[in-house]
């Protein structure tokens, strides 16, 4: 049930993920926000075992901040990828974690990257990916209109038509997305959006 | 050995342990009964190694990404090829996957199976392969390298790495050395041709009949591309073009194939 795509654009990597946190047949909440900023320059957008999906993304985050205060510079995406694919793969046979991962992130020398890497820690970089029931719509969406080198507009609208096509298609469709892109500038949100806002509390 | 026994079966310990004390087989390491629950692989991939797709039947873990690849032996020249494709089950990932690494000049790795393992194995071997040539101040010769693949794998016995490895590289003399072996490390040597992957009943047909003893770079390039094009056409977990590497004494020539895109 959880969507979870991204793309990479000309100097720019999106990261797009539905907000809702769901156990069973309750939605406990709507505005779950599933991609992480992992240092300034990378996004990490998950899809998994709620649990798991947390505790690897923060252990992630904290040995990322840990390598940047031990040796002055950030990992390079490529660097951060292999870590987490180590992770989990060290992980597999013993403990395994449940939780599917997309990385964006932009170094300065090699621009905008992706990768995808499976929750059996297959690795692979990517200039499309996604998971989920959602994948099935959205990867078809960016096989069709997806071309190498797009600027922010024209993928924002591709985000867009992917969210459209998952809330048109998909049975249980998420109502609320989040966007979050990476650039030169820096990891950051981009816009969200919802279909479903949270009811207000009623007043006492 | 011990019977499979299934982690799903509804067998208690106590007949369990039975079973593999008849057998000689220490409970703890019969490996192949999980008895504290938690096995060594998730559950999905657990289970006598089928794994359910979204369309019901069940998998084998070895056709969970899918491959494709084939050595071949030429006059002083080998070839390795592979298929490009990456994918989950039934859906594509990816089209530009590598299957095929260079350990050194005079050797090529190809890696069959579950991707994840492909990407580890990869990992340990090349380790393996730089502390060696730290050690020796030279590069593996490929029967060497086989039979370290073979014992890494053979390592994992009850509890293996899901990939079949093919090995291509020039020996002494440049002579021309493949190997295939299965994922437990049984070492298959061959004169001509080796295949690996999902697409493995396809090949070996292709290959026999194409096949053609001491070919020449050129016309060995033919025969591996036609080959794999033709068998990786008939199986849908692999293809979306192939990757060839030519190797002689002297060059590498490495090729991209554009086969049919589906």
């Amino acid at each position: 049930m959880e969507c979870v795509f991204g793309l990479v654009g000309d100097g720019f990597a999106v990261l797009a993920a539905d907000t809702s946190a769901v156990n069973s047949i309750l939605v406990h909440k709507s505005n779950e926000d599933k991609i992480m900023v992992l240092d300034s320059h990378k996004l990490v957008a998950a899809s998994g075992e709620p649990g798991d999906r947390v505790q690897f993304t923060e252990y992630v985050q904290k040995n990322v901040a840990l390598y940047q205060f031990r040796n002055g510079i950030p990992l390079t995406t490529p660097a951060a990828a292999n870590f987490m694919r180590g992770e989990l793969a060290t992980a597999l046979r013993k403990n395994p974690y449940s939780v599917n991962i997309l990385l964006a992130g932009y170094d300065k020398e090699t621009g905008p990257l992706l990768y995808f890497i499976d929750y059996i820690a297959t690795l692979h970089k990517v200039d499309k990916g996604a998971f989920g029931y959602g994948s099935y719509f959205s990867l078809s969406i960016m096989d069709r209109l997806y071309r190498s080198g797009m600027s922010l507009e024209e993928a924002i609208d591709l985000v867009d038509k992917c969210i459209m096509e998952i809330r048109s298609r998909l049975v249980v469709a998420p109502p609320n997305f989040v966007i979050k892109i990476v650039d030169k500038d820096g990891a950051r949100e981009y816009a969200w959006r919802e279909s479903l806002k949270d009811a207000p509390g009623a007043s006492a | 050995m011990g019977r499979l026994i299934n982690a799903n079966d509804k067998v208690n310990d106590h007949q369990a342990n039975e079973s593999c004390a008849f057998f000689n087989l220490s409970p703890l390491h019969s490996g192949l009964h999980f008895s504290a629950g938690r096995s060594p692989i998730p559950a999905k991939l657990d289970a006598a190694r089928r794994i359910d797709t979204p369309a019901g039947s069940p998998m084998s873990i070895f056709e969970y990404n899918g491959s494709a690849l084939i050595a071949m032996v030429g006059k002083n020249c080998f070839a390795i090829a592979s298929d490009r494709r990456l994918g989950v089950q039934l859906q594509t990932i990816a089209t530009d996957f590598q299957k095929i690494y260079k350990v050194h000049d005079k050797l090529f790795l190809g890696l069959s199976g579950l991707a994840t393992d492909a990407q580890t194995l990869y990992q340990r071997l090349v380790f393996r392969h730089k502390l060696y040539q730290l050690r020796e101040e030279r590069d593996m010769k490929p029967e060497t390298f086989a039979n370290l693949v073979s014992s890494i794998l053979y390592e994992k016995r009850f509890g293996p790495y899901f990939c079949q490895p093919v090995i291509a590289g020039l020996g002494d003399e440049d002579k021309p050395f493949i190997c295939t072996m299965d994922s437990i490390g049984a070492k298959y040597l061959a004169k001509d041709f080796v295949v690996a992957g999902t697409a493995s009943e396809s090949l070996y047909g292709a290959c026999e009949s194409m096949f053609k003893p001491d070919m020449e770079p050129e016309e060995l390039f033919e025969t591996i591309s036609q080959a794999l094009l033709s068998s990786v056409d008939r199986d849908c977990l692999s293809g979306w073009g192939g990757h060839v590497y030519v190797v002689t004494s002297t060059e590498i020539r490495e090729r991209i194939l554009k086969g049919r895109m589906d």
